[in-house]
């Protein structure tokens, strides 16, 4: 099995410990996994602040940098990320004229999977043979629930984790309130929002929260510094590599 | 005053919207597929089951009755406990086939058939109905899985009846209870909407009593319409 | 339009200040989430009624001039008249003549959004008439003189000591202790406007194009009053409330009660085909019975033909104005509705506010979302409610309307600058490589708590950024060899 690995962004220059961690999980359930330097981001805060000739700009390099990839998969440790090229690339090439954009563009889509769905249900795989000491709580991230439909996978992978104790919070699939530049443009209002999602956290009695997606962990880690909390935030790939 | 077909009424309104749908002309679209659901048999006890437990659990007062008599005599009860004033009789033939205005009379009730006030007397009518206790009506279906009461405009006087007196009570027969929403649409549409049928009455539903949360999302009983809401499910 | 205060930015932070609001805020949506969850559950296919509804909705506004004909033809055979009207204006006239032809001093008014978007009540207060509002939230707001925090219950964001002294005060009674008391003074009261009002006037939740009827749902019983007491209903009804035909109603009135207050069905369904006419004698049927009132039903347009006209956003206009997706909102429940300034809150108004007042007045309310998705899996007729926002935000950025200023150039300058930076591979990483550095100064002890510009100094404002990685970037690890066991 090749997979090539879309570590997105945001997991390439702040949180490259969480992009290692999904290479060697890949690497150790038997993938030979490659990486394209040639990668950068796939457009998602343009398009979500209302910028489409920017995000197309960047969506084109995206489907030039993936379409040359040899591999049978594309795997990126984001929900968020994910979508953006499955669910919102066909609305940036929608045009007349696009026709052979829409074309490369399906040989990407097709290809590409998030972490924990690509696990579950396309190497069959729960148990990665990873341990880790800790109780663990879960956060449904939206685009990864509501735009990929992938809420089980992550849980059947954390709960298979030698000697992590898993607790629910309290709506895990409340939104964290980060959405992007909503997070600067209402800041005010994501953070009262990101408090709803801490008090949960509290509550569940968890010592780590778990998630696909780095930037509701960013969000969630940022509020837990500030509150001066010792539970710490670790994405499933690194909960995966763990030994 | 005259519908309007000014340039500026109709034709503006209606001509945006063509335009808007980039239609030159209005034309008759294919209508869309039924929506078929499974339909569900339901034997008659069960049905008046279900609509008295949905009934109770909006806060409404259900009661089985088998005899004419027994259903007077209940009827007559509840009035006399809704206080003075009066009951406002609808023009159901079951309320004549009960005797309910005798055994009513005979209890010191008061009670007045709507019928008495020629359509001109509406406003007397609406006042005189404010006064009573009470007021009593038939109904012509009911729906089991809301425990919900159709009411049509073809009971004379019904609506007011069961709208004005702080206490209604209905009397239904247990044939007349339909399990679901989709069986009473159905059969409004075909006994009194269609094009075929008389010209249409209106029709209310009612579910319970009258009801608001509105303050702090406390429930409180009883606003604008009636505060206790009986029904006397007569017979077999 | 008057807002109190500017922008959502603003009104926001009072709202976000005002621990009463927040704790009913909090309350409310978390009951109603629960109610319509349970209630959801006693419908064995809801999807497939979604589905349906969607679908139905669909149909009828891609055709929505053979129906509006349809519906016209119906009512006007039942003696009702229509009104056509392109304009809020357009209705208060219709409505201050007609209420000025036949005398009324005063009008009972059910709750209706509709009338409220073209401020029907400020017109005919302006002509003398007074307009009393018969539900109870309405009536609470409109003594209050304030705007409804919430489709369904409008003045949940006062408590009730707040509304026994607002009663107290306006209507010259003793302050209540209990809420049922507050009840009963609001039922007596309003008893009396219901008796002597020459005029109703109500919206309509659907008007069904195959049979003429106005379909009305409420708990209170105001509507059934106002509809049956009065000689003279008026019905103020949106265009995009028709339905082809009454067999549809099966559908839409599973749906409406429990997504907009989680029951089974409301208290009071009305039904109504056309004016009241006298009772007929012992034969029944009703051929040739004159029609004993008046029932006008005025079509309002407003701008819904320009939303029309918009492929993608035509969708807005399957609203059934349930508040489902107010409820499940995170931005909703923390703000309120009176934060975003106008008729309609919660995602559904972030989608047509905007249309109907204009991109200029109304185009940042598509940016205050975070995009969740939780109002399009709530919405009963699966209306795709972060799509249409995206789409909005689309339409502001291509010089819809926003204003000119140094943050809105600095944020195009700065999504070109990367949107160059991201198909130049090297470039792109030695910027990154850059800004990391730039982190390090600002790093204390493993975090980042303060950088003094915008727009990351909104950021640290409440959350702590973290400390850039040491051992560079994944692609720089990459090369070096780290990932490449």
């Amino acid at each position: 099995m090749r997979v090539s690995v879309f570590v997105t962004c945001l997991v390439d220059q702040l949180f490259p410990r969480v992009g290692e961690g999904a290479v060697e999980t890949l690497r150790r359930l038997g993938c030979e996994v490659a990486f394209n330097p040639a990668q950068t981001c796939c457009g998602q805060p343009a398009f979500n602040t209302g910028y489409r000739p920017e995000a197309r700009a960047m969506a084109e390099h995206f489907v030039e940098v993936f379409e040359r990839e040899r591999a049978d998969f594309l795997v990126a440790p984001s929900g968020s990320c994910t979508a953006m090229v499955r669910n919102f690339y066909p609305e940036l090439f929608h045009a007349h004229g696009d026709e052979r954009w829409r074309a490369r563009l399906e040989s990407v889509r097709s290809r590409l999977r998030e972490f924990s769905e690509f696990i579950v249900r396309e190497l069959g795989v729960e148990d990665v043979g990873a341990r880790f000491e800790g109780r663990v709580t879960y956060h449904d991230a939206c685009h990864l629930l509501r735009e990929l439909k992938v809420s089980d996978e992550p849980r059947r992978l954390i709960r298979a984790v030698r000697g992590v104790e898993f607790v629910e919070m309290e709506s895990p699939d409340a939104c964290c309130g980060f959405g992007g530049t909503f997070s600067v443009k209402y800041a005010e209002i994501s953070d009262a929002i990101l408090r709803e999602k801490l008090t949960r956290i509290e509550r569940s009695g968890a010592q780590y929260v778990v998630a696909n997606d780095s930037s509701c962990l960013m969000q969630i880690a940022g509020g837990l510094a500030r509150a001066g909390s010792s539970v710490r935030t670790i994405h499933l790939a690194e909960l995966l590599a763990s030994r | 005053m005259n519908n309007d077909r000014s340039p500026a009424g109709q034709a503006g309104v209606l001509a945006e919207v063509r335009r808007a749908l980039g239609h030159t002309q209005t034309v008759r679209p294919e209508p869309l597929e039924p929506f078929v659901e499974e339909p569900a048999e339901s034997r008659v006890e069960e049905l008046i089951a279900r609509f008295t437990a949905e009934l109770r659990a909006v806060g409404g007062q259900a009661h089985r009755v088998i005899s004419e008599g027994e259903a007077a005599a209940l009827v007559a009860r509840i009035c006399a406990e809704a206080g003075g004033g009066g009951v406002g009789l609808s023009g159901s033939p079951l309320i004549a086939e009960l005797g309910l205005a005798a055994a009513l009379a005979t209890g010191g009730l008061a009670p007045f058939p709507v019928a008495d006030f020629a359509p001109s007397e509406r406003g007397r009518l609406i006042m005189r109905l404010e006064c009573c206790g009470a007021g009593v009506t038939a109904a012509d279906y009911a729906i089991a899985e809301t425990g919900t009461l159709v009411l049509t405009g073809d009971e004379e006087g019904a609506l007011l009846a069961s709208l004005l007196p702080a206490v209604h009570v209905a009397l239904l027969r247990p044939r007349q209870i339909a399990r679901t929403l989709t069986e009473v649409v159905a059969g409004l549409r075909r006994e009194r909407m269609g094009r075929a049928a008389p010209a249409c009455r209106s029709a209310t539903f009612i579910t319970g009593p009258s009801r608001t949360s509105d303050v702090e999302l406390v429930l409180s009983i009883g606003v604008h319409g009636p505060k206790q809401l009986h029904v006397v499910i007569l017979g077999e | 339009m008057s807002h109190s205060e500017p922008d959502l930015t603003s009104r926001s932070h009072a709202a976000l200040g005002d621990p009463v609001l927040q704790r009913a805020l909090g309350n409310a949506t978390a009951t109603f989430i629960e109610r319509r969850r349970e209630s959801v559950a006693t419908v064995p296919d809801w999807q497939a009624l979604r589905e349906r509804a969607r679908r139905v909705k669909e149909h009828t506004v891609n055709h929505l001039d053979y129906y509006l004909e349809q519906l016209v033809g119906r009512v006007e055979e039942l003696g009702g008249i229509v009104h056509w009207a392109s304009t809020g204006e357009d209705v208060s006239r219709y409505v201050v003549g007609l209420a000025r032809a036949r005398g009324v001093r005063v009008v009972v008014k059910s709750k209706s959004m509709t009338t409220e978007e073209i401020e029907l009540n400020h017109a005919l207060e302006a002509e003398g008439i007074r307009p009393v509002e018969t539900d109870l939230g309405e009536y609470i707001i409109q003594l209050a003189r304030e705007r409804p925090s919430h489709i369904i219950v409008p003045a949940i964001h006062k408590t009730r000591e707040q509304i026994a002294d607002l009663f107290a005060e306006k209507l010259h009674v003793g302050r209540a202790q209990e809420v049922a008391e507050i009840t009963a003074v609001a039922r007596a009261r309003l008893r009396q406007e219901f008796l002597s009002a020459g005029m109703g006037i109500t919206g309509a939740n659907f008007a069904v194009a195959e049979t003429g009827t106005i379909v009305l749902v409420e708990n209170e019983g105001n509507i059934r009053l106002s509809t049956q007491v009065p000689p003279v209903h008026v019905a103020v009804v949106g265009i995009e409330k028709v339905i082809p035909s009454f067999e549809d109603l099966s559908v839409f009135l599973r749906l409406l009660p429990r997504s907009g207050t989680g029951q089974k069905q409301t208290a009071y369904v009305s039904f109504l085909n056309g004016p009241r006419r006298a009772a007929e004698a012992a034969g029944g049927g009703a051929e040739g019975a004159t029609p004993e009132t008046e029932f006008h039903l005025v079509l309002l347009d407003n701008g819904r033909t320009r939303i029309l006209a918009d492929e993608q956003m035509r969708e807005s206009l399957y609203c059934i104005r349930c508040g489902a997706c107010l409820n499940v909102c995170p931005v909703y429940q923390k703000i309120g509705g009176q934060a975003y300034g106008w008729i309609y809150p919660g995602p559904i108004g972030a989608v047509i506010s905007p249309q109907l007042q204009g991109l200029k007045e109304a185009g940042e309310l598509p940016f205050a979302s975070s995009l969740c998705g939780a109002c399009r899996e709530a919405c009963p007729v699966a209306i795709n409610l972060p799509d249409l926002l995206l789409a909005l935000r689309a339409k502001v950025k291509e010089g819809g309307g926003e204003e000119p200023g140094a943050r809105n150039t600095a944020e195009r300058a700065s999504m070109r600058a990367y949107a160059a930076m991201a198909k130049r591979p090297k470039l792109f990483a030695a910027v990154g490589r850059l800004m990391r550095g730039l982190g390090r100064l600002a790093e204390k002890g493993g975090r980042i708590r303060r950088v003094p510009f915008p727009p990351l100094s909104l950021w640290t404002k409440y959350r702590d950024l973290p400390a850039p990685p040491r051992g560079g970037s994944f692609r720089e690890r990459w090369k070096k060899g780290e990932g490449k066991e």
